[in-house]
């Protein structure tokens, strides 16, 4: 047996109902690592340019790493399929369901085919059955959880479910794992197509490491540069507490804010986190081994209008939600929060669904017809409650929305495109672009529609900060400018790089702070100890390297090229109206010029060539562009 | 001899389980996360509405780090289990009651083991 790995798929076909294991193959865990990283191989091995999203043979991947049950796991789980729209839908969650499925003794669950009716998947170690799930079907999220304990009688069971969202398939619902943790845009959808309510999972096992001396040092250096006291780094003190909430007000100061869908950088009456926790936050309530004290916060509101509202957030990004629709209360926007979650619906996706179709209310394009009586202006509390309930019920203008603004776009006209805020058809996640144009390329390249998860974080080392030991392959006082375009390709790339390393450890890209980030010494340290390989640093980031490019290779085969790969125009086209930065324009095509040569893509269509494919070991990809003739 | 108790603020707690599995790495076979070995069990219900953390040991057996921690305390990222004398623990009680009502940070973690403000300013960082 491998040390950190379980060794087994689950494949599980539910128009038979019938489960199977296979053995999780060597050379994958050598080349891939985990996670994210062998979802890929799965999905490019099996779901092919000729599937579409929505057929039976599109397939539902969860993934976990050798590190997964151990604390540096984190419970990460990689959801993974073909998202309605065609590129990797793909996205990571937190919460205990991943350890225990670790613990129940499998690393990956393959869901293939569609059930007739309604299923569910209950795993308790050895025993795997599908069973009828017509009593789940239509309830939330919650619901559902506490359905299925009662169910199976286990009180401790850890449930993946879906919510009303996935079921009616909105174009970008999520899986909800365990309590509100919730991944994966767009595989809720599918998962709702192949008409499976939850997974449900029990473990009684362990994961064994080889090398426990050195994993607890490691570990106890991990937690170090973690520490609030210890650290270096001067966002860990502060996120520790309220994570992303800690700069709403230093973001807005600046401009960093997609006020009035991206329109402007501030906004008056910014959302205050000392008000959140002095009022609604209740404990904290963080995801498996989190190093940090509370990095996710259970809220309940106690009065007013939305009294009873409860949840459990994490990471914080839902409250830069709020300028976006000029919202400027709590309480509306943890109640708006709660509504998401237990519908499994996306967030950013809704929240930039309605500010477009604000904007559009705004400048006469829809009126008050279109949107079923309701006043959809920015700031309009009680309308973006609303629309988000309609979205999720896809009740009238709300079924426009589920569809997701670009579809809505195409339907509507009458120039409405020009206010979309979206890349590959999807909409964007809170990051700013015009004010870090290591953002904007970031975002533009990134193969599962944008995603910020991947290179995360946003801001580059501080060339001051970075202690002398480390070098980094860029130069770090041409990418911490971060309104120019120099040097953004490499330091891109490197994100890239060292964070799908991260990810299919898996580990959890938010404690990638101080020298974590730049430094991938540790993380080869933890590596190399649970798994006992003798990894060095070099294959350490060229297994990252092998992951994106290997992701690059499928969303190509499934004709996405460079321009594909470009910004929102208003990012490109309009500067912000409060702060007046300028629009990013034709940096952008020179950043991409920058980024596909340090990555040895051809710079004409984003296609990765022949040599850096057969370099990284990928030869089958270049087979496979050859029979489709892609080059 | 060792007087020290342990002590749980549960409602502190945030259900990270880092301590879960820590004492079952070493009260297991050494090399092996498994949560059926740990003394420590978090229980959480479905609603979501608590973390519980019970304690099946008297922290005195278990494997102790230099600073004569257990091991679940030392990993702890709250400081929600306390292991300290009888004498101690009143004193410390009183002090997350106060400076809970003083400032709301304390209802996140405990005083003794962040002190807020985290660290003394340097006179370089100006």
């Amino acid at each position: 047996m491998s040390y950190g790995w379980k060794g087994k798929i689950l494949r599980v076909d539910l128009a038979k109902k019938e489960a199977s294991k296979e053995d999780l193959p060597e050379e994958w865990m050598k080349k891939y690592i985990g996670c994210r990283g062998i979802n890929d191989i799965i999905l490019y091995n099996e779901v092919g340019p000729d599937i579409d999203p929505f057929s039976p043979d599109n397939k539902l991947i969860f993934g976990t790493g050798p590190l997964e049950g151990t604390p540096v796991g984190m419970g990460r789980v990689s959801v993974q399929t073909k998202h309605p729209k065609r590129f990797i839908g793909e996205g990571g969650a937190g919460g205990d369901w991943a350890p225990e499925l670790k613990f129940a003794g499998y690393d990956f669950v393959v869901i293939e085919k569609k059930a007739k009716t309604p299923v569910y998947l209950f795993i308790n170690d050895d025993e795997v059955e599908v069973r009828d799930a017509k009593e789940l079907w239509g309830k939330d999220t919650r619901e559902k959880k506490i359905l299925v304990r009662d169910k199976t009688g286990i009180p401790d069971i850890k449930v993946a479910s879906i919510g009303p969202a996935g079921e009616r398939l909105v174009s970008d619902a999520k899986v909800i794992f365990t309590e509100d943790h919730a991944g994966g845009r767009g595989c809720g959808t599918i998962m709702g197509d192949k008409k499976l309510a939850a997974i449900a999972v029990h473990g009684t096992g362990g994961v064994s490491i080889k090398d426990p001396a050195n994993f607890l040092k490691a570990y106890r250096e991990f937690r170090k540069i973690l520490d609030l006291k210890e650290t270096i780094d001067v966002f860990v003190p502060s996120w520790a507490f309220f994570s992303a909430h800690t700069m709403l007000q230093g973001f807005s100061e600046v401009g960093q804010l997609h006020a009035y869908n991206a329109q402007r950088g501030r906004i008056n009456n910014m959302l205050i986190p000392e008000e959140y926790l002095t009022r609604h936050v209740v404990r904290p309530e963080t995801g498996f081994c989190c190093p940090y004290p509370a990095c996710g916060r259970r809220f309940e509101i106690k009065d007013g209008k939305y009294a009873g509202a409860s949840g459990d957030e994490r990471e914080g990004g839902f409250a830069y939600c709020a300028p976006i629709v000029g919202i400027t209360s709590w309480t509306t926007i943890l109640k708006w929060r709660e509504l998401c979650s237990k519908a499994g619906i996306d967030q950013f996706q809704v929240v930039y669904s309605i500010a477009w179709a604000m904007e559009c209310y705004e400048r006469g394009i829809i009126t008050r017809k279109d949107t079923d009586g309701i006043d959809l202006k920015f700031g309009n509390d009680d309308a973006f409650i609303q629309m988000t309930q309609k979205i999720i019920s896809r009740d009238g203008f709300g079924d426009l929305l589920a569809k997701g603004s670009q579809e809505a776009a195409n339907i509507i006209g009458k120039g409405s495109e020009r206010f979309l805020l979206t890349i590959k058809g999807r909409e964007l996640e809170l990051m700013p672009q015009r004010n870090g144009y290591q953002m904007a390329l970031a975002l533009a390249v990134c193969e599962n529609g944008p995603d910020h998860t991947k290179w995360y974080p946003p801001y580059p080392p501080n060339p001051r900060a970075l202690p002398k030991d480390i070098t980094v392959p860029f130069d770090p006082f041409k990418a911490f400018q971060t309104r120019s375009p120099e040097d953004k390709g490499r330091l891109v790339k490197w994100l890239y790089d060292s964070r799908a390393v991260i990810e299919s450890l898996p580990s959890c890209v938010f404690v990638v702070r101080g020298i974590l980030g730049v430094d991938m010494n540790l993380w080869l340290d933890l590596y190399n100890a649970c798994t006992g390989e003798n990894c060095t640093l070099d294959e350490f980031i060229r297994k990252g390297e092998r992951i994106v490019n290997l992701e690059r290779a499928y969303i190509v085969r499934e004709g996405f090229r460079r321009k594909d790969d470009t910004l929102p125009r208003r990012m490109l086209e309009e500067p912000i109206a409060d702060t007046y930065i300028p629009p990013i324009g034709k940096n952008l095509d020179v950043m991409l010029d920058d980024y596909y040569r340090h990555r040895g893509w051809d710079i004409e269509s984003s296609i990765p060539k022949e040599d850096k494919l057969r370099e990284l070991d990928l030869h089958f990809v270049v087979d496979d562009f050859r029979n489709l003739g892609i080059v | 001899m060792n007087k020290k108790v342990f002590v749980v603020a549960n409602e502190l707690c945030s259900g990270c389980r880092n301590c879960e599995m820590w004492c079952s790495f070493f009260e297991g076979n050494k090399n092996e996360f498994n949560p059926s070995y740990s003394n420590i069990k978090i229980v959480k219900d479905a609603e979501g509405k608590l973390n519980i953390p019970t304690v099946d040991c008297d922290g005195k057996k278990c494997h102790h780090n230099e600073e004569g921690e257990p091991i679940c305390v030392e990993m702890c990222p709250t400081g929600t289990l306390i292991f300290t004398d009888s004498e101690d623990l009143y004193k410390k009680r009183l002090e997350l009651e106060e400076k809970k009502r003083l400032q709301p940070l304390f209802k996140l973690i405990v005083p003794w083991k962040y002190p807020y403000p985290w660290r003394e300013w340097a006179k370089e960082d100006f």
